[in-house]
C-alpha cells in the first residue's frame, strides 16, 4: 500500500461521521457548566451546605466549656452589691460673668509735674453656682 | 458577553438565555472540527469529549478577543491542539501495538481492519507529530496553517509530517505482514 493510499484511507476514516449523540452530550456539559458559573452563589446547593456546617461548628465551639489553664488561681466570686459604687465625671458647674467698669486714679509711683491720668480698670466677677465660689478677673 | 464574532454569526444576543442559545449555534457550526480533531489526537472519544468540552468553555471565554468569525477555526484548531495535549499528559499511556496484535489475530483483513491499523499507527507518534498528520493531512490545512497553529515553523511541520510518515508506514508493514 502507498503513501497516497493509506493516507487516503486515514482520511476516509477519519471522516466517518460520528454519532449526533456523542456532539450533543458536550454542548450539554458545556451549557451546563455555562449556566452553572452564571448561578449566584447564594443560589448554590453546596454554600448552604458550608453555611450550615459552619453555624453548626460555631455553635459547638460557644457551648463547649473551655478548660482552664494549669495552676491559675480560681478568681474569688462576685458577690452582688459589694462593688464599689462608680462615679461618673462631674457635671460642669454654670458660670455667669458680671462686668464692673470704673476709673482710677493712677498717682503712686508717678513723678512729679506730670498731668493728672485716669484709667479705665475692668473687673470680671465670675458667678459660680456654688455660693463659696467667686472669681474675680481684673484687667486694664 | 456578546461579541462581533458572535454577532456576527447568529445575530444580537441581549439576555443571558439569548447569548447561551447564540453560542449553542455557535458550538454546532464548529463541533465536528474540534471533536474530530480531538478524537485523532487521543484516540478515544471520552477523553475527545472532556477536551472539546474545555476547548468550548475557552471559546465562550475568550469570544471578546476572537473580532472576525473567520478567525475561530484557526483558534480552535490551535486551542484543541493545547487542550490534547494537556488531557493527553494526564491520561494513563496505552500500547498501540499490542492492540494492533489482538486485531490482527481476530480479524481478516478488509478496510475496516485496515482503517483500524491506521488509526492505531496514529497512536505510535509523537503528539507534534501526530498533530501535524491530523491538522495537515486528516483536517486538510496548508503547511503554514499547521505552523501557526502548532507555534513552529513551517520546515518543523514537514520534517515532522515526514517522519510521522515513515514511523506510520513501518507500522503498518509490520501489522500486516503479522495478517499474512
Amino acid at each position: 500500500m502507498s503513501d497516497e493510499n493509506w493516507v487516503e484511507l486515514l482520511r476516509e476514516a477519519h471522516r466517518e461521521p460520528i454519532a449526533p449523540a456523542h456532539y450533543a452530550a458536550v454542548r450539554a456539559r458545556v451549557l451546563a457548566e455555562l449556566a452553572r458559573e452564571r448561578t449566584p452563589v447564594w443560589r448554590r446547593p453546596w454554600v448552604w451546605g458550608l453555611a450550615a456546617a459552619a453555624a453548626a461548628v460555631a455553635v459547638l465551639v460557644m457551648m463547649t466549656p473551655r478548660p482552664r489553664p494549669v495552676g491559675q488561681a480560681l478568681r474569688p466570686a462576685i458577690v452582688a452589691g459589694a462593688t464599689a459604687p462608680v462615679y461618673g465625671p462631674a457635671a460642669p458647674v454654670p458660670v455667669k460673668a458680671v462686668v464692673h467698669r470704673r476709673r482710677v486714679s493712677i498717682q503712686e509711683g508717678r513723678p512729679k509735674g506730670l498731668p493728672h491720668q485716669e484709667q479705665e480698670q475692668v473687673v470680671i466677677k465670675l458667678l459660680t453656682d456654688d455660693p463659696n465660689v467667686v472669681i474675680y478677673w481684673i484687667g486694664e | 458577553m456578546r461579541t462581533l464574532a458572535l454577532a456576527e454569526m447568529v445575530g444580537s444576543v441581549d439576555t443571558h438565555a439569548e447569548d447561551l442559545a447564540a453560542f449553542d449555534q455557535l458550538m454546532r457550526q464548529h463541533e465536528r472540527l474540534v471533536l474530530a480533531t480531538a478524537l485523532r489526537l487521543l484516540g478515544n472519544l471520552e477523553d475527545a469529549q472532556d477536551a472539546s468540552q474545555e476547548v468550548f468553555l475557552k471559546l465562550y471565554r475568550n469570544q471578546k478577543k476572537l473580532e472576525r468569525a473567520d478567525h475561530i477555526p484557526a483558534w480552535l484548531y490551535r486551542v484543541t491542539v493545547n487542550v490534547c495535549h494537556d488531557v493527553g499528559r494526564k491520561r494513563k499511556p496505552t500500547a498501540p501495538v499490542e492492540e494492533a496484535d489482538a486485531v490482527a489475530a481476530a480479524d481478516p483483513p478488509d478496510d475496516a481492519d485496515r482503517r483500524r491499523a491506521l488509526m492505531l499507527s496514529l497512536r505510535r507518534l509523537s503528539e507534534m507529530e501526530r498533530a501535524a498528520v491530523v491538522l495537515r493531512d486528516l483536517e486538510g490545512l496548508s503547511t503554514e496553517e499547521v505552523a501557526r497553529a502548532l507555534g513552529s515553523s513551517e520546515a518543523t511541520v514537514r520534517s515532522q509530517i515526514s517522519q510521522a510518515r515513515v514511523k506510520m508506514r513501518e507500522f503498518l508493514e509490520r501489522y500486516f505482514r503479522r495478517r499474512l
